[in-house]
């Protein structure tokens, strides 16, 4: 049994993180709640293998562990002041850009966007994992996808307030 | 399903695809086996949280219990069998544990020394595992000692904690590894009666849900640990205990079960009835076999009867008991009140006849923790628990002290000594660590398993 949750582990772990770090904007949080989920998840893992898929429990578990971190703690905010120096450093002017850009997206539409994007969901299993009708992820997704194209749209603007704080 | 489809939607899957690729390019995953380790560690902590309310509600004390808790004791050092082959401690002094009775299920019960021969089996002796852990832990002579834990599977299993048993033959200083009965790791104990002879308890799973786990099941062996077998002719086992040629197993595992205790000459499989009791705590001192813990019954066996007396713990007190056994007649019991922020009220009575009338001990003991472990030894009583020292009176109850400071916030889940002077804890929770006392209790020398 712990192989097969070995390899579940070894399949799913970078992709969640890549969701969670596109949710969150912290990627150290991003591991340590996908690591969370996992835990969780060997706890229950002779349940979780019957599921049709079980990836998403894990995934739903995480994204509700960074929700709940991010209301105690304004993970938000922190990230906020993060990315600004990383875009002083300038490693990557596209990532950073996107990254900074989906820092300010509301939370909700945030995690939309890194379903659809990230996790490949379509709009009718986005709704069903936020537990929220499927027009109202369009709803998210469209005003987030304008935000994102409008910020994405001057990245030189970006780096630059980056640099000032 | 795109909720849209212009061309604009490329770019952003562009920029979403860079930064999968980023972000991916600098994870490091903390593994699977961390997971689960971390699993088994959480579920080991709320184990120990679950026993402990269980049985505080039910008993009243507690016992601590510590990782899990339970109940045992004993033994000692004796006898019959062991005398055959050699030098039996000159005192035989007892060690008891207890607890309380709580049908919890699960209680660990650490270890007990017994006393008695060493020669040396044919153990298919290696390494100690990497990563053990010990939960119990028996002396049969000063030199000679067995400890049950679990370690980290060194092969791919559908579980991730493997039992492990190690023994040293140096009294402590240096351990091997060596066989272990069972499948996937478990809470439960270990005793020997001598260099061939020797019983596990496995009282639980230690992982909940693992596959490989079982609960109530005594494994014994009669080549010193070399191969282990199921003993069948005893239900759901919760604690054992091994003295003067007989071993003694009381049973009854889960939450409300009835319990019995069952008896077998050392050397037998074959295990009959002595009578029930009214819990699983077992105290075992020479000839004489005390079982308690559900309430204030306490079941008094020897030479083939059984004697029903009464503890004299206070209402609320009832619940949480230790019992240890100084020699056949003289019995001490600590009784607790239900715990509230880490503490515990704690009553300390004495009986020199076997049970049958307690006198109360005039000094206070210190409120704080749980307890889950006591030990009678010469004169000295030695008390364990979660979140406090080990303290110890040299009086008969009159005073109390600490005996050995916890190094941690956890405190100790077992003290039991093999002779007058030497004696061994084990800190609270499976430990890598234990102490080892040889000037009964007054310095203590921590050894690292392995």
């Amino acid at each position: 049994m712990s192989g097969s949750f070995d390899e579940f582990y070894a399949a799913h772990f970078g992709p969640l993180v890549v969701q969670l770090q596109a949710g969150t904007g912290d990627f150290a949080e991003a591991q340590d709640v996908v690591q969370e989920a996992f835990c969780r998840a060997w706890g229950r893992w002779d349940r979780l293998i019957g599921y049709d898929d079980p990836v998403a429990w894990v995934r739903r578990v995480a994204w509700n562990l960074a929700i709940s971190r991010w209301r105690r703690t304004r993970t938000a905010l922190r990230f906020v002041a993060r990315q600004r120096v990383e875009s002083v450093a300038g490693p990557d002017p596209d990532r950073v850009a996107l990254t900074a850009a989906l820092a300010r997206l509301p939370v909700k539409q945030r995690r939309a966007v890194a379903l659809f994007y990230l996790a490949d969901l379509s709009t009718n299993e986005i709704a069903q994992e936020c537990g929220v009708p499927e027009s109202t992820v369009r709803s998210w997704l469209h005003r987030a996808r304008a935000a994102l194209l409008k910020d994405l749209s001057d990245p030189v603007e970006e780096i630059q307030r980056g640099s000032v704080g | 399903m795109d909720p849209w489809d212009d061309g604009d939607d490329s770019l952003l899957r562009e920029h979403f695809q860079a930064l999968r690729a980023d972000t991916l390019s600098r994870v490091r995953p903390a593994g699977a086996l961390a997971a689960r380790r971390e699993y088994a560690a959480r579920y080991r902590r709320r184990l120990v949280v679950g026993v402990a309310t269980v049985a505080l509600v039910v008993a009243g004390t507690v016992g601590g219990y510590a990782l899990s808790g339970r109940p045992d004791t004993s033994h000692d050092v004796t006898a019959s069998q062991t005398r055959a082959a050699s030098p039996p401690p000159p005192s035989a002094p007892a060690v008891g544990r207890g607890i309380g009775g709580a049908p919890a299920t699960f209680a660990p019960t650490r270890a007990a020394p017994s006393p008695s021969v060493s020669n040396s089996p044919s153990d298919a002796a290696g390494p100690v595992p990497p990563g053990f852990e010990a939960e119990s832990i028996t002396f049969i002579s000063t030199s000679s000692a067995w400890a049950l834990g679990y370690a980290p599977c060194m092969s791919a299993q559908p579980w991730s904690e493997c039992p492990a048993v190690v023994r040293s033959r140096d009294g402590g200083r240096t351990w091997v590894g060596v066989p272990a009965p069972g499948n996937a790791a478990y809470v439960g104990d270990i005793r020997f009666a001598n260099a061939r002879d020797g019983w596990v308890v496995a009282r639980a799973p230690l992982v909940a849900k693992d596959p490989g786990g079982v609960s109530g099941v005594l494994y014994a062996t009669h080549d010193g640990g070399a191969t282990w077998h199921r003993v069948t002719s005893v239900p759901t086992a919760v604690a054992v205990e091994a003295a003067a040629g007989r071993v003694w197993v009381t049973t009854g595992a889960g939450v409300g079960d009835a319990h019995a205790v069952y008896s077998a000459t050392t050397g037998s499989d074959s295990f009959a009835k002595v009578a029930d009791s009214g819990g699983a705590g077992l105290v075992v001192q020479g000839h004489d076999a005390y079982a308690y813990g559900g309430g204030n019954e306490l079941l008094s066996m020897t030479a083939g009867t059984a004697e029903r007396r009464t503890l004299p713990c206070p209402e609320d007190h009832e619940a949480a008991q230790v019992l240890a056994a100084s020699d056949e007649r003289r019995l001490v019991v600590v009784c607790a009140g239900p715990p509230a922020d880490g503490a515990s009220d704690k009553q300390a009575f004495t009986s020199s006849d076997g049970g049958q009338t307690w006198t109360a001990t005039t000094g206070a003991l210190d409120p704080a923790g749980y307890v889950a472990s006591l030990a009678a030894s010469g004169s000295n009583v030695f008390l364990a628990g979660q979140r406090m020292p080990v303290r110890v009176t040299r009086d008969g109850g009159a005073t109390w002290s600490t005996a050995l400071d916890t190094p941690g916030p956890d405190g100790f889940s077992y003290v039991g000594f093999t002779d007058a002077d030497h004696g061994v804890a084990l800190v609270f929770g499976a430990s890598p660590t234990m102490y080892l006392t040889a000037d009964a209790g007054r310095t203590w020398t921590a050894r690292r398993f392995g």
